[in-house]
């Protein structure tokens, strides 16, 4: 927070991100792909869409997607409560929702402190997790949203 | 007639009417049922018989039509006529020359020859080719249809080919020869008549070529496109009629079927007779002029085989022929089984006549035998006989009836003789009896004068006082136990006055104890009057005693009522105490839902605090400032969560603290109101005992008064010595003057009265007696008085003073539960 945050990660020597609760995994992203939070809303469910896809909310006028992260990255699904909140994200210029269990906070880490992620997944799924950053004593898994995304794609493909 | 006669004939009579009628009864139905059976029959096997009759020649019609549609036929006689041609002008005599005479088989096996070409002729024959070509498929064809013969025929009557080769062969039909023949009439009735589309038949006659045996043809035309070029003729198949008409199945020995022409010849040869009868035996009967139609008429029949049967008829129509078919059976042998059912029946009925012959002889014997002798006994009777004897007593029918009567006339008659006997001998035994009173009644009067005067003698000696006379002769029965009882009494006065004397001994005795006994009494009182004054003040203290506890008792009962208005109390505050704790309840659900308030305005700060830092980086360097108050904003919502978090926690907390008060509280209430039932109980049981201390002191005022009444009759009491030792005396002087009286009688065994002068001989205490002294007759006269009145009347009870007082006592104490007061009140104070 003393730096500048910077969307050019390779030039700036720090990432801000904001992290979330999955169960009891914490993951982030990026600070720059988030567009708005948002307390929970019931969504509208969209016919033979993929479990992980819970329908789609209205923002303002504009239809946006909702995901449920928990099950998108292979976790059990989380049951959605007052307290938990939805990340409106700009990824690749379209506004998806993902549905996270609560946002804990906003960090600014440095780029040294990220480390890759272990090389024992298919590339498929390696490509999600950009990678591992451990903040005290915990570790914050960093998501690749756009991977997220094109993935998302191929698989509606 | 006697009646034993008539019973048996009566028997025969109905038995013979009886089977008779039946008997004729059921020979009538049964023959006529074995009639009609044998009718049925013989109908059924005609209608049988017609029936596959038609069905055969129908067969034998289909198969022609078809035959004479086979393009084979034509083409044989196409090539037959075609061969013809070429055999000149005497056709017919070299035809027969060649296949007749010169056939190697014997007539009826002609057909086997297939040709008449020989292999080494120089010269060939197309006929004997042709012939060569067919013959084989159509002697084939003819013989698996059961046909006797064949023919192929032009349309100029000429008959090109035969199968069996017989005379025919080869001949004209137009000629005169042959023009009457069944052959020939059925060519003519096809050729003449021009009929293409159906058979026609020729009946049974006489044909000539065959040695004059029955045949019937059958023929129907060979049509080409151009019409009519041939004709076709077979000779139709006789055994197979014969087969079907063969069969007797069901017709006995006897019984058969025939096929009759319309003239009424047999045209089916009988299989009863050995000859052949096709068209030579002729059955002329109405019922066969009546079978013309399809229905069965039955009828009987006459001369046919020597024999009256019985006969069923049906007619057969067949193109032109018009036949019966008769089935018949030999009357004899179907009214066999009447024969013998008459005969059975005979019999059968002479053995039941024979029966109930013998049953009635024997009934009718044990009706008369017992009348007979029933009768022989009533004239026996008659007679005055009543020694006889009566069988049959115990039958239960009329017989026994009068069995029994007999039996009581009988008996009357033995009962009358007894009881004149009896009456003889009564009067007799009277007169003996009469002389024998008299005489002892004198002996008896003389016993009894005897008795008076001896009983006279030994009452004079006891009125001088002797006490020993005792009577020894025995008087007279009636009379001795007026000398025993005398004897007895004497003998009881003597022992009584002996008692007498002992027992005035004894008195002397007695009144010297008594007296004693007195002098005891008195000086016992005296110290009885002195217990009574101790008791009288120990009685006093303990009244005061009683008095003081009752109010003790008074004093914890108001104590009590006291201490229940304030356990009344304490529960009120209880139950207030309990309505406070629910108002913290609710007061605690209200904070909590304002908690939760808090919690989600936390909650919302913080997403905007989010928003806004990620606005901030997004402006980059711009909003580095702007993200340092966001992050200020979330930290101070977060806090904000956490304290709302505490509080709620907090809360829950006292809810739980209330509510464990209240439940101690609750109990609280409870064992308040277990005091109060107990205080009540308490007051309960202090009231109980103050009645109780109430009623002890009555109880110890009424003790107080039986002390009294005790003091009193103690001194009634030494009143009551006094007068005893008096009448002590007065029993001693009584018992000397008794023993003087008694020493007037001369007593058994000479013992005399003991001497009591010297008891007697102080008469002066006795006479004290007389003049009533007591110690204390001064200090309570009126007591006294009363106390001898009681003595002497001996006879009202008083009651005890002191069994009152316990009364009284354990009535106090055990509030008032004495288990038996009548049982004590009716103590007297004699026991005392």
């Amino acid at each position: 927070m003393q730096e500048t945050a910077n969307n050019n990660v390779a030039t700036s020597g720090y990432l801000e991100i904001i992290s979330f609760h999955l169960g009891k995994q914490v993951f982030c992203v990026n600070i720059m792909s988030v567009r708005e939070i948002r307390g929970w809303a019931p969504s509208t469910t969209l016919p033979h869409s993929p479990p992980h896809v819970l329908g789609v909310i209205n923002l303002r006028g504009s239809v946006i997607p909702v995901i449920d992260m928990a099950i998108r990255l292979g976790l059990p699904a989380i049951k959605p409560t007052e307290r938990s909140a939805i990340i409106v994200t700009n990824i690749a210029g379209k506004l998806v929702g993902l549905l996270v269990e609560n946002v804990s906070d906003m960090i600014t880490v440095k780029n040294a402190d990220l480390q890759p992620a272990p090389d024992v997944l298919p590339a498929a799924e390696r490509a999600l997790t950009k990678a591992i950053i451990p903040v005290d004593e915990q570790m914050i898994c960093y998501l690749d949203l756009d991977a997220l995304f094109s993935t998302e794609d191929e698989m509606a493909a | 007639m006697l009646i034993s006669r008539k019973l048996p004939l009566a028997a025969a009579l109905l038995t013979i009417m009886s089977i008779g009628a039946s008997s004729i009864v059921s020979l009538q139905i049964g023959s006529s049922a074995v009639n009609e059976k044998i009718v049925e029959k013989l109908e059924a096997v005609v209608d049988g018989r017609r029936n596959q009759l038609e069905t055969f020649l129908a067969n034998l019609q289909q198969d022609l039509t078809a035959t004479s549609q086979n393009n084979l036929m034509r083409i044989a006689l196409e090539g037959f006529k075609y061969d013809w041609g070429f055999l000149g002008a005497d056709v017919s005599p070299e035809l027969k020359r060649r296949y007749i005479t010169e056939n190697p088989f014997p007539a009826g096996e002609r057909q086997k020859y297939d040709t008449a070409q020989k292999p080494d002729a120089a010269k060939i024959s197309s006929y004997d080719q042709t012939h060569e070509r067919y013959h084989g498929q159509l002697r084939e064809m003819a013989s698996s249809r059961g046909w006797e013969d064949f023919y192929l025929v032009d349309m100029n009557g000429n008959v090109m080919y035969s199968v069996n080769k017989y005379d025919d062969y080869a001949s004209n039909l137009r000629s005169d020869a042959m023009k009457g023949t069944g052959l020939g009439q059925v060519f003519q009735g096809i050729v003449g008549d021009n009929v293409t589309d159906r058979t026609v038949f020729a009946d049974y006659e006489p044909y000539a070529p065959i040695n004059g045996q029955p045949a019937a043809f059958m023929g129907h035309a060979l049509n080409s496109q151009m019409g009519m070029v041939g004709v076709i003729i077979i000779r139709v198949p006789s055994g197979k009629i014969a087969d079907i008409m063969t069969n007797t199945a069901g017709l006995g020995e006897t019984g058969e079927t025939v096929l009759l022409n319309s003239d009424g010849y047999l045209i089916s040869d009988s299989i009863r007779t050995p000859a052949n009868d096709m068209l030579a035996v002729r059955i002329d009967s109405d019922v066969q002029r009546n079978a013309r139609g399809s229905s069965v008429v039955v009828g009987s029949l006459e001369g046919y085989r020597n024999m009256d049967s019985s006969v069923a008829m049906t007619g057969v129509k067949f193109d032109g022929a018009d036949w019966t078919v008769a089935a018949l059976i030999d009357k004899s042998e179907a009214g066999a089984s009447m024969v013998m059912m008459r005969n059975a029946i005979l019999g059968v009925a002479l053995l039941l006549l024979l029966g109930a012959l013998a049953v009635s002889i024997w009934f009718s014997r044990s009706l008369t035998k017992p009348i007979e002798a029933l009768v022989d006994n009533m004239r026996r009777l008659a007679e005055g006989d009543t020694s006889i004897e009566l069988a049959g007593e115990n039958r239960k029918d009329e017989i026994g009836e009068m069995v029994r009567s007999v039996a009581v006339f009988r008996n009357a008659a033995i009962e009358k003789v007894e009881l004149e006997r009896e009456a003889d001998d009564n009067r007799s035994q009277t007169e003996k009896r009469r002389q024998d009173r008299e005489a002892a009644k004198a002996e008896e009067t003389r016993l009894m004068q005897q008795a008076v005067d001896s009983l006279a003698d030994g009452l004079h000696k006891l009125s001088e006082g002797d006490l020993t006379i005792r009577l020894e002769t025995p008087f007279i029965d009636s009379l001795d136990r007026l000398r025993l009882d005398f004897n007895a009494s004497v003998e009881k006065l003597n022992e009584t006055l002996s008692d007498v004397t002992e027992n005035i001994h004894g008195i002397n005795g007695d009144t010297g104890e008594l007296r004693a006994a007195a002098d005891d009494l008195s000086r016992r009182t005296e110290q009885q009057a002195a217990s009574l004054e101790q008791t009288s003040a120990a009685l006093d203290e303990i009244t005061a005693t009683v008095k003081n506890s009752s109010e003790r008792a008074d004093e914890a009962t108001s104590k009590v009522a006291e201490a229940k208005q304030s356990t009344d109390t304490s529960s009120k505050v209880v139950s207030q105490a309990i309505n406070a704790m629910g108002r913290i309840e609710e007061a605690s659900g209200e904070i909590s839902k304002i908690i939760n308030v808090i919690d989600e305005i936390a909650f919302q700060t913080n997403l905007l605090a989010l928003n806004a830092g990620v606005e901030a980086a997004r402006a980059g360097e711009a909003g580095k400032g702007f993200a340092v108050v966001a992050q200020e904003v979330r930290e101070l919502a977060q806090r904000s969560a956490t304290a709302a978090k505490d509080i709620k926690g907090l809360i829950n907390k006292s809810g739980e603290e209330v509510k464990s008060g209240v439940t101690l509280v609750r109990e609280t209430g409870e064992a308040l109101s277990m005091i109060a039932e107990h205080v009540t109980a308490i007051n309960d049981q202090i009231n109980s005992i103050a009645t109780a201390a109430r009623e002890q002191a009555n109880g110890l005022t009424e003790i107080n008064s039986a002390v009294n009444q005790m003091d009193q009759v103690t001194q009634q009491n030494a009143a009551m010595v006094e007068e005893t030792t008096a009448v002590t005396h007065r029993l001693t002087s009584g018992a000397a003057s008794l023993e003087g009286l008694v020493r007037q009688f001369t007593l058994t065994g000479g013992s005399r009265p003991v001497s009591v002068s010297a008891q007697a001989s102080m008469p002066g205490p006795a006479k004290h007696t007389s003049a009533p002294a007591a110690p204390k007759p001064a200090a309570r006269p009126k007591a006294v008085a009363s106390a001898v009145g009681e003595s002497t009347s001996n006879s009202r009870p008083v009651q005890s003073p002191a069994r009152n007082m316990l009364n009284t006592v354990a009535r106090a104490f055990g509030g008032g539960k004495s288990n038996n007061p009548t049982a004590a009140s009716q103590d007297d104070w004699e026991e005392f």
